[in-house]
C-alpha cells in the first residue's frame, strides 16, 4: 500500500524542493532536445554497431543456461551473442542479484555481530552468511575488474568481434559459392554435349581430346565476386574436378581464407586451406 | 483483522512516475549521451557506455525507491517502461544500433533491473528508518 497517497488531507511534503523539482524538468527537457533535436547535425559520425556486450554479461548468462540445458537433456546450441535469455539472466545476476546478496549479507553479518556484543554473548560463526558474504564479493570483484579490464586493457576487442563475424561471413560466402560451382559442374558433368554438356566428364568442350577442365565460363559462374576470387584447378580422371575459392577479407595474419572444393557426381566437399 | 481495499493496493503515485521518468532521462540519458559522444577520444568508451547502460538503470532505480517517502517499487516500473521506449528511439534513431536491441531480452531487462533495484532502495529506506525509530530521532546511526 502506497502511504503517501493516503495522507487524507494533510499537506504533501515533496522529497525535494521546488527549486530542484523544476531544475530536474528542465533538464528533462533540455536532455530529450539535445538528444534527437540535434541528431541530424551528427549523423555523419552515427555508427552502426554501437552496443557491445563485454564478455563477461554474456560468459554469466551462458552459463546458467547451459547448466539448464545440459540438465534438461536438450542438445546445446551454439554461442550467440544476440537474442539470448543468457544475457537477461547476466545482467540480473551482475547488476541486481550479486549487490543484493552482498549488501544484505554484509549487514547481517555486522548487525548479528553488533547485537551480539552488546548483550556480552560470544559471536557465532553464521557459516551461511559468512559464505555468500565471500561469494557475492569475489564474483562482483572479478564482473568490476572483467569489465574494467575490457574497458581500458582491451579497447579493440568491439572491433574483433565485429572483424570476426565478418571473416565468418566471408569464409560462408566462399563456401557458399563454390558450392554454387560444384552444382553447375555435376549438371554440366549429366549433359549430354549436344546440350552444352559435359558427357560424363568434367573436360572442357573446347579441349575434348585433351585434360583441360571446364571452365567457369563454360559453367556459366563468374572467376570474381564480392565473396572473392574462384577458379578450377584440376580435373581428376575426368570424374573429380577441384575448384579454389579465395575470400576478400584479410585474416589477422594478412593471408585470405583459401578453399578447395572437391566435385564429382553426386558429391561436393569443401576443404579448409587456410 | 483490518482489510485493506482492492483499489488502495495497486494505487500508483503519478508524481513519482513523472518524477522517475525525468530522473532517467536527465541522470541516464545524458550521461549516456555525453559517454556517446565521448567515443571519439577513446574505443573504451564502447564498453563503458554498455555498462552504463545497464549499471546506470541499476543505480536510478535504487535511488526512486530510496528517496521516496512511500513505496514507489511500482512506479519506477512505469516509469523504466516509457523510458525503455525513449532509450529505445535514442538507441535506434541517434546513436546506431545495437547488437540486437530491438529483442524484448534487452527491454525485459532494463524494466526488471529498475524495479529489482528500486525493490531494494525500498528494503534500504525501511531499515533505515527502523534503525531511527529504534535508536531514537537523535542517532542516525
Amino acid at each position: 500500500m502506497n502511504e503517501k497517497t493516503e495522507s487524507q488531507g494533510a499537506p504533501r511534503i515533496s522529497e525535494f524542493s521546488p527549486l530542484f523539482t523544476r531544475g530536474l524538468i528542465i533538464t528533462t527537457c533540455a536532455t530529450l532536445l539535445l538528444v534527437f533535436g540535434t541528431a541530424p547535425y551528427y549523423s555523419p559520425f552515427r555508427d552502426t554497431k554501437v552496443f557491445l556486450a563485454p564478455p563477461q554479461f554474456i560468459a554469466s548468462g551462458i552459463m546458467v543456461e547451459y547448466g539448464i540445458e545440459e540438465f534438461q537433456g536438450f542438445p546445446l546450441e551454439d554461442v550467440i551473442l544476440q537474442a539470448r535469455p543468457s544475457f537477461l539472466l547476466s545482467l540480473l545476476l551482475e547488476f541486481v542479484i550479486l549487490p543484493v546478496c552482498f549488501l544484505c549479507s554484509w549487514r547481517y553479518l555486522f548487525q548479528k555481530k553488533s547485537q551480539q556484543m552488546a548483550i556480552g554473548e560470544k559471536p557465532k560463526r553464521h557459516l551461511p552468511a559468512k559464505f555468500l558474504f565471500g561469494l557475492s564479493g569475489v564474483l562482483i570483484v572479478y564482473l568490476i575488474l572483467g569489465n574494467i579490464s575490457s574497458a581500458f586493457v582491451s579497447p579493440n576487442i568491439y572491433h574483433v568481434i565485429v572483424l570476426d563475424n565478418t571473416m565468418d561471413q566471408n569464409r560462408s560466402a566462399v563456401i557458399a559459392q563454390l558450392s554454387r560451382i560444384g552444382h553447375k559442374a555435376n549438371e554440366y558433368y549429366c549433359l549430354p554435349k549436344r546440350a552444352g554438356g559435359g558427357e560424363k566428364s568434367y573436360r572442357s568442350r573446347l579441349d575434348p581430346v585433351g585434360t583441360t577442365p571446364v571452365t567457369l565460363r563454360e559453367l556459366g559462374m563468374p572467376g570474381s565476386t564480392d565473396a572473392g576470387t574462384f577458379s578450377v584447378v584440376q580435373i581428376v580422371n575426368d570424374t573429380t574436378l577441384i575448384c579454389e575459392g579465395i575470400g576478400k577479407v584479410a585474416l589477422s595474419d594478412g593471408s585470405f581464407p583459401e578453399y578447395t572444393m572437391h566435385i564429382s557426381p553426386g558429391a561436393v566437399i569443401p576443404a579448409k586451406i587456410n | 483483522m483490518e482489510t485493506i481495499p482492492y483499489s488502495k493496493i495497486f494505487k500508483l503515485d503519478w508524481r513519482w512516475i513523472g518524477l522517475g521518468f525525468c530522473f532517467f532521462v536527465s541522470f541516464h540519458l545524458l550521461p549516456s549521451h555525453i559517454i556517446y559522444m565521448l567515443r571519439v577520444i577513446s574505443p573504451a568508451m564502447n564498453v563503458i557506455y554498455s555498462v552504463w547502460i545497464f549499471g546506470g538503470m541499476a543505480v536510478i532505480g535504487f535511488m526512486i525507491g530510496y528517496k521516496s517517502k512511500g513505496v514507489t517499487i511500482w512506479e519506477a516500473t512505469i516509469a523504466s517502461a516509457v523510458y525503455s521506449i525513449v532509450l529505445l528511439a535514442a538507441i535506434e534513431k541517434v546513436w546506431g544500433g545495437g547488437l540486437e536491441f530491438r529483442t524484448p531480452y534487452w527491454i525485459i531487462a532494463i524494466i526488471a533491473i529498475a524495479t529489482l533495484s528500486a525493490w531494494f532502495g525500498e528494503y534500504i529506506q525501511a531499515l533505515k528508518e527502523k534503525n531511527i525509530r529504534r535508536e531514537g530521532p537523535g542517532k542516525k546511526n
